[in-house]
């Protein structure tokens, strides 16, 4: 197999020929791996400069995908604790050197520069790829992780509505099933409509299951117990983006008083804010390419939409639930804060 | 002697900069003062220091900012630090704890600055801002941006009864942003035509609520309500250990300013100077320890305060 680069990884994302977000992160780890396993490095800075030039030229090029840029993050934090454990102790600094109060923010503001790690270690290689090697174990096993926690959170009895198709969810529905008897309503999720396969593969395990349109979801809130959705992203302010539809559905939801569950394992925690992740798709995902309408009529296709903090209960993710308020906090525990560029 | 230099060197200050937050100008006086004391043991030094602290908070300048610069300046410059209960006699202890207050009066400086970074995503091109009365915060960054060619309107409350909405408005102009005054009464008209609220503030609240000019609580709670988000600009050193339950419990130091604490008037006949903002009302406070929820704010003021 050809080793990974940064152009092919790129490319691919750019067409757009990854399944799922699980495997963006497993190939852009594989990707960050060979990087500290092969490129030319002698100091932890050149490793962290090395690592962040992935981050910068994601961010670029296709600024919507955020879990390629949340893994170089992570990467890069691994590389600073690796740093310090190894040094033992102070060395790897904030450049700006004053008695800095530790960030524990959204956006940081202090270090817009990279953390000093100048001394040459031998042994730093190997301890980061060990580093990296656990996180990839971690990975790998967060899927499990977070459908093993559908049998607490789903009671007999209950209606859950979800939305399009979202494997994590399916795993987790599948896992409560076995346990649980409870009623699935699934929005189709147009105009991939991958909500009939979500439907489909509900049914093949014994869940009763409902197909229902997106626009019907207000009217069925009412009789809703749960909604349980899967994301792309999440945002600092505890927010998420994810597939259009969602937005409706959430704010549905919270007219409703029905809590809003998101299925989301901790790679998809991203520090941005929101705005840069926009992504417009072709108009021919809704009107087909022959149709004839007029050039005057504008086809607008969206690929994501924002639903506000208020509106999520809570966060599933691979250790315990996170409330929306928190997430600032729990990013300051997955990412190092002077390695974020603005 | 000493009080008398204190309260007049602080005023100095003030009228000097007006860009300077009072909080920074009471931390210089309490720097100079540190410089000129003469003390002899560490307890007659905190004791003077406290006394000096007092007399600031007794000038008719924002109250609520003052002191909680002025706490936060004594903790940092006295926090049991290592190198403290090394010194051999209160000689070096005194050069130790002037090294830090300068340290400590040149990040408060700093500050600014570093919300002007924090902020540069916030203003986008074609918005239109609300913002209420005068704050230096929310000046800084609305030049910022302008300066960095964007392009928007704003419109700011008159703000009475000291009209600074006024005065804001001139220093908008000479920018070249165009920007409207409005009655402090008009905010509930104009709330629907604008896409955000920027505000600054005297001091922010263990919850995350903040205390700032009268009108303040009115135009939060008012946008809020119609979804509009609610941004607030302000610094690190103004995070006081308070929690109001509501605008009855707010201290009357902070209500009111000391020369008519002190004259004896009937207080239910004076307008207050400030008011406070529910949490729930507020969405993002834009600082210069980066960009909080308000759910942040009392980890932060752990943090500073041990």
């Amino acid at each position: 197999m050809a080793p990974p680069t940064k152009q092919d990884f790129i490319n691919k994302l750019r067409l757009e020929k990854f399944e799922s977000e699980q495997s963006k992160a497993e190939e852009s780890l594989a990707l960050l791996e060979h990087i500290v396993a092969n490129a030319s490095w002698q100091t932890g800075s050149e490793l962290l400069t090395l690592l962040r030039n992935v981050d910068i030229e994601v961010s670029a090029k296709l600024p919507w995908e955020t879990t390629p840029r949340n893994m170089v993050q992570r990467a890069l934090k691994i590389v600073v604790d690796e740093y310090s454990s190894c040094v033992g102790g102070v060395s790897a600094m904030n450049t700006s050197g004053h008695h800095t109060f530790p960030q524990v923010t959204m956006d940081p503001t202090g270090g817009v520069e990279l953390p000093k790690c100048d001394q040459a270690l031998p042994d730093l290689r190997d301890r980061v790829l060990e580093a990296l090697a656990e996180y990839r174990a971690e990975l790998e096993q967060s899927d499990e992780l977070i459908a093993v926690q559908g049998e607490s959170k789903i009671h007999n009895d209950e209606v859950i509505l979800t939305f399009d198709w979202c494997g994590l969810v399916l795993a987790f529905l599948t896992r409560a099933a076995k346990k649980r008897h409870f009623h699935v309503i699934v929005a189709e999720g147009a105009p991939t409509y991958q909500g009939h396969r979500m439907a489909e593969s509900l049914s093949r395990v014994g869940i009763q299951t409902t197909l229902i349109q997106d626009c019907a979801v207000f009217p069925m809130m009412s009789r809703v117990n749960k909604v349980i959705i899967g994301t792309r992203t999440v945002l600092s302010n505890g927010g998420i983006k994810t597939d259009l539809g969602a937005a409706a559905l959430a704010s549905a939801a919270k007219f409703y008083c029905v809590p809003l569950y998101v299925c989301t394992p901790t790679y998809k925690f991203s520090r941005i804010s929101g705005e840069e992740v926009n992504h417009c798709g072709s108009g021919s995902a809704i009107i087909p390419i022959n149709t004839p309408l007029p050039s005057s009529v504008n086809v607008a296709v969206s690929k994501f939409d924002y639903v506000p903090p208020e509106n999520v209960t809570s966060f599933i993710t691979n250790n315990r639930g996170i409330a929306p308020s928190y997430v600032y906090r729990h990013l300051s525990e997955l990412y190092d804060p002077a390695a974020y560029h603005v | 002697m000493k009080a008398f230099d204190i309260s007049t060197f602080f005023l100095q200050q003030m009228s000097a900069d007006d860009n300077m937050s009072p909080a920074i100008a009471a931390t210089r006086a309490l720097m100079e003062s540190l410089r000129l004391d003469d003390s002899t043991t560490l307890q007659e030094f905190i004791a003077k220091m406290k006394e000096a602290r007092e007399s600031l908070s007794k000038t008719d300048v924002s109250v609520v900012s003052v002191s909680s610069g002025c706490e936060l300046f004594l903790r940092f410059i006295t926090l049991s630090h290592l190198e403290l209960e090394q010194a051999a006699d209160f000689a070096s202890c005194r050069e130790i704890l002037l090294r830090r207050g300068e340290e400590y009066v040149n990040t408060m400086q700093e500050s600014r600055k570093r919300i002007l970074r924090s902020s540069t995503n916030l203003i986008k091109t074609g918005m239109v801002i609300l913002t209420h009365s005068r704050s230096r915060n929310v000046l800084a960054v609305m030049k910022e941006a302008a300066k960095n060619g964007k392009q928007f309107t704003v419109y700011v409350t008159e703000s009475r009864p000291d009209c600074s909405g006024q005065r804001m408005a001139e220093d908008l102009r000479s920018c070249g942003i165009p920007c409207t005054v409005i009655l402090d009464s008009a905010v509930g008209y104009m709330v629907e035509r604008v896409n955000a609220v920027m505000l600054g503030a005297e001091g922010v609240c263990e919850n995350g609520g903040i205390i700032s000019k009268i009108g303040t609580c009115t135009v939060a709670t008012f946008a809020h309500m119609k979804n509009k988000p609610v941004y607030i600009l302000v610094e690190s050193f103004k995070f006081i250990r308070i929690i109001p339950l509501n605008n009855s419990s707010l201290p009357k130091s902070y209500l009111h300013c000391a020369s008519i604490l002190n004259s004896g008037k009937d207080l239910g006949c004076e307008h207050p100077l400030v008011d406070y903002t529910h949490p729930d009302n507020i969405t993002l406070l834009y600082t210069d320890l980066g960009v909080l929820p308000t759910s942040a704010v009392t980890e932060h003021l752990i943090k500073l305060y041990t």
